[in-house]
């Protein structure tokens, strides 16, 4: 999942950003709101974590500008405001899910990861290819019932690839998606990650669920 | 009011009917009389005997088939002389009566009509009685009537009594009672219909008022009472109820944006410490990330901390439970004390102090409370100001005897934002970044400053010099620059 997180407090940035990236997630940061427009316009995002109270630009008129430009990313305000009126105000200006200050980090994760599925239309947290179980909620992937022992960038690979199933992703997309502005790798590193992903699903049986299509790039079906 | 028009008209109507009734009756009466003193004029004694100058024909008219009249001629014994017709005399008997006596009265006639009588005691027009027999003899139809004996014929008296049937009277008085029901019952069928008009058309505005406020919430309250071509009485209600929704509409939003102030100010440094202790708990082994969280966890307890103690200061001002303990403070070097507190920010913005307070100025005032107004306005300005700039600390004369100025260069301060500048939470930056101010310094400076008598005067001078005036009270001064 690739986010991007606009929050003007630089602590609330800064843990944020550390504890989506220990779970995979490839996260971008703006502390103000034109850095976080400028993010949301030129880059693609799977979701967008936005503060409402931000200097430069509003949330609601970076959101309502987001919105005009044609953009679809999912948004998930996350707010200090908890009236009825402004979670309203949010979500008529196209946000897809709203969140109170304080919160758990771990309910933001699981509205990530639904905001991400409908993204994707996957209603259903659990992704099946064939025997192997791709749970989008718990990050981990199954056979037979047993965890299937990976990297979080192979699992986020795996993932990418699940959710866009039948659909050829280039090494490009998936460096995109997966890494952000902490690490600069080129798409060397992807080889590396899905050669390794796909010696780890031998190892359980699934040799041949990442396929390659020459000159184009990665798929599963 | 209705109950007084119907009470009024009825009244009236009343009085008209009963000043009728009594005219009418008087005419009636009038007639009676008339006929019966032409009656006694034609009544003349010669010697004794009583003529009647009034043939049979005069007589006709009390014959009437229909509507008779009746009369009756009567001595003082109370023997009949003339007429018959009715019963009797009645009461009083005309034996106790004097010459002169009449009356008027109700009865009911031989033919059983309601009728009106007149009697009245007369002594006859005495005539000489000379050629009496040749005048009987002469038959001209004129009643004759021997005075009866025992009567003193010069001193003899008769009695008159003329009655006539009432029923044109009485027909009369009803119609005009009639009448006058009707109009009574069509006027206040008038008046009720005008006055419910008259009403509901002066209430018309009142209702649209009524339903407007009505309608209104705390989510229109942008909303003002209109209404076209107000009658004049109504035209200052409207006023005054616009000015109040003015008011109320500016408490609500400043209440909002208090609590939206609140809101961000405490939910943010608390998310802050649940995400950071998250983060930690979850990656213990990343050591370097757990410090850094420790770090900043720290940083916003201290922020909390400053906050809630603000937040503490205010509530003991506002509930007036703040206790008191006035001692002799040199001002002066309390000035200097919170600009030193401030030598980080000094520094790094380069500002400098001109410090203009005179030494000799001590005050009997509440240390820790004075303290506390000194270093929010110092700090605010350090904070504020603009680099490279002054910030002025000077003593003026005042008329309560000393007061304290303090002035600097302002960044990004509009006229506008001066009526907020004590709002609690209220800060320039609607973003409300960085975490260095809640936005309660300048409110507990103006509690504090309520609370110990000092008149706060805060001015915009120019476009950028923000000047604050502590002016003390004449109590609190021991020591002033002159002595």
């Amino acid at each position: 999942m690739k986010v991007l997180v606009i929050e003007d407090s630089p602590k609330l940035l800064r843990s944020l950003g550390y504890g989506l990236r220990k779970l995979g997630h490839s996260v971008e940061l703006a502390a103000d709101g034109r850095e976080g427009l400028d993010h949301a316009r030129l880059g693609e995002y799977d979701v967008i974590v936005l503060d409402l109270m931000l200097p430069g630009m509003d949330g609601l008129a970076l959101l309502r500008k987001l919105r005009e430009l044609g953009k679809r990313t999912h948004v998930l305000i996350l707010s200090a405001r908890d009236r009825v009126e402004d979670r309203i105000r949010g979500l008529q200006l196209g946000a897809d899910d709203y969140m109170i200050k304080p919160f758990s980090f771990d309910e933001l994760v699981a509205r990530l990861n639904t905001l991400v599925r409908r993204r994707y239309e996957a209603k259903n947290p659990e992704l099946r290819l064939g025997s192997l179980v791709v749970n989008t909620a718990t990050r981990c992937a199954l056979r037979d019932g047993k965890t299937v022992e990976m990297t979080p960038g192979e699992y986020a690979i795996l993932e990418y690839l699940t959710l866009n199933r039948g659909r050829v992703l280039s090494k490009e997309q998936i460096l995109t998606t997966l890494h952000d502005d902490q690490s600069c790798p080129g798409c060397g590193v992807v080889e590396v990650m899905v050669c390794n992903l796909r010696r780890k699903l031998a190892a359980v049986g699934e040799e041949s669920i990442v396929k390659t299509r020459r000159g184009y790039g990665y798929y599963v079906d | 009011m209705l109950a007084g028009a119907c009470l009024m008209f009825t009244a009236a109507s009343l009085a008209i009917g009963l000043f009728m009734h009594s005219r009418l009756l008087q005419d009636f009466d009038h007639v009676l009389r008339t006929k019966a003193e032409a009656i006694v004029a034609m009544v003349e004694r010669r010697g004794n005997m009583i003529e009647i100058e009034v043939t049979d024909k005069d007589m006709a008219s009390l014959g009437l088939k229909d509507k008779p009249d009746y009369f009756l001629l009567i001595f003082q014994n109370g023997s009949l002389a003339v007429g018959g017709d009715l019963p009797s005399w009645g009461d009083p008997p005309v034996t106790t009566l004097s010459a002169g006596w009449s009356d008027f009265r109700d009865l009911r006639l031989p033919n059983g009509r309601r009728g009106r009588v007149f009697r009245m005691v007369f002594r006859p027009r005495v005539e000489d009685p000379a050629n009496l027999e040749a005048l009987v003899d002469k038959g001209q139809g004129w009643h004759w009537i021997p005075i009866p004996a025992g009567l003193d014929p010069a001193s003899a008296l008769a009695g008159l009594a003329i009655a006539r049937g009432r029923d044109s009277l009485d027909t009369l008085l009803v119609s005009m009672y009639s009448m006058l029901g009707a109009v009574n019952v069509l006027l206040l069928g008038a008046v009720v219909v005008f006055v419910r008009s008259s009403v509901r058309r002066g209430l018309e505005p009142l209702r649209a008022i009524n339903d407007q406020l009505g309608s209104m919430s705390s989510d229109n309250l942008d909303r003002r009472v209109f209404t076209p071509h107000p009658p004049h009485e109504l035209q200052a209600i409207i006023g005054t109820m616009n000015s109040l929704l003015d008011r109320l509409q500016v408490g609500l939003e400043r209440e909002r944006r208090f609590s939206s102030d609140a809101a961000h100010e405490l939910r943010t440094p608390i998310a802050e410490l649940r995400t950071a202790c998250e983060m930690g708990s979850r990656w213990p082994e990343d050591t370097e990330g757990v410090r850094a969280f420790f770090t900043d966890i720290e940083a916003v307890s201290l922020r909390m901390d400053r906050t809630v103690a603000n937040l503490l200061e205010l509530a003991k001002c506002d509930s007036r439970t703040n206790a008191v303990r006035n001692e002799h403070v040199r001002l002066a070097p309390l000035i200097e004390q919170c600009w030193k507190r401030c030598a980080v920010e000094v520094g790094s913005m380069r500002l400098r102090m001109e410090h203009r307070v005179d030494p000799g100025i001590v005050l009997n005032i509440d240390l820790d409370k004075l303290t506390m107004i000194l270093r929010n306005l110092i700090e605010n300005a350090v904070c504020h100001g603009t680099a490279d700039s002054a910030v002025v600390c000077e003593s003026v004369p005042s008329a309560s005897g000393v007061a304290l100025v303090i002035e600097n260069t302002a960044r990004d301060i509009e006229p506008a934002h001066m009526r907020h500048l004590f709002d609690r939470f209220w800060r320039k930056d609607t973003a409300r970044t960085g975490d260095h101010h809640a936005g309660l310094g300048l409110a507990i400076v103006k509690a504090l400053t309520d609370f110990l008598g000092i008149r706060l005067i805060v001015t915009l001078r120019g476009h950028d010099r923000f000047n604050v005036r502590l002016i003390f009270p004449v109590n609190a001064l021991v020591a002033s620059p002159s002595d």
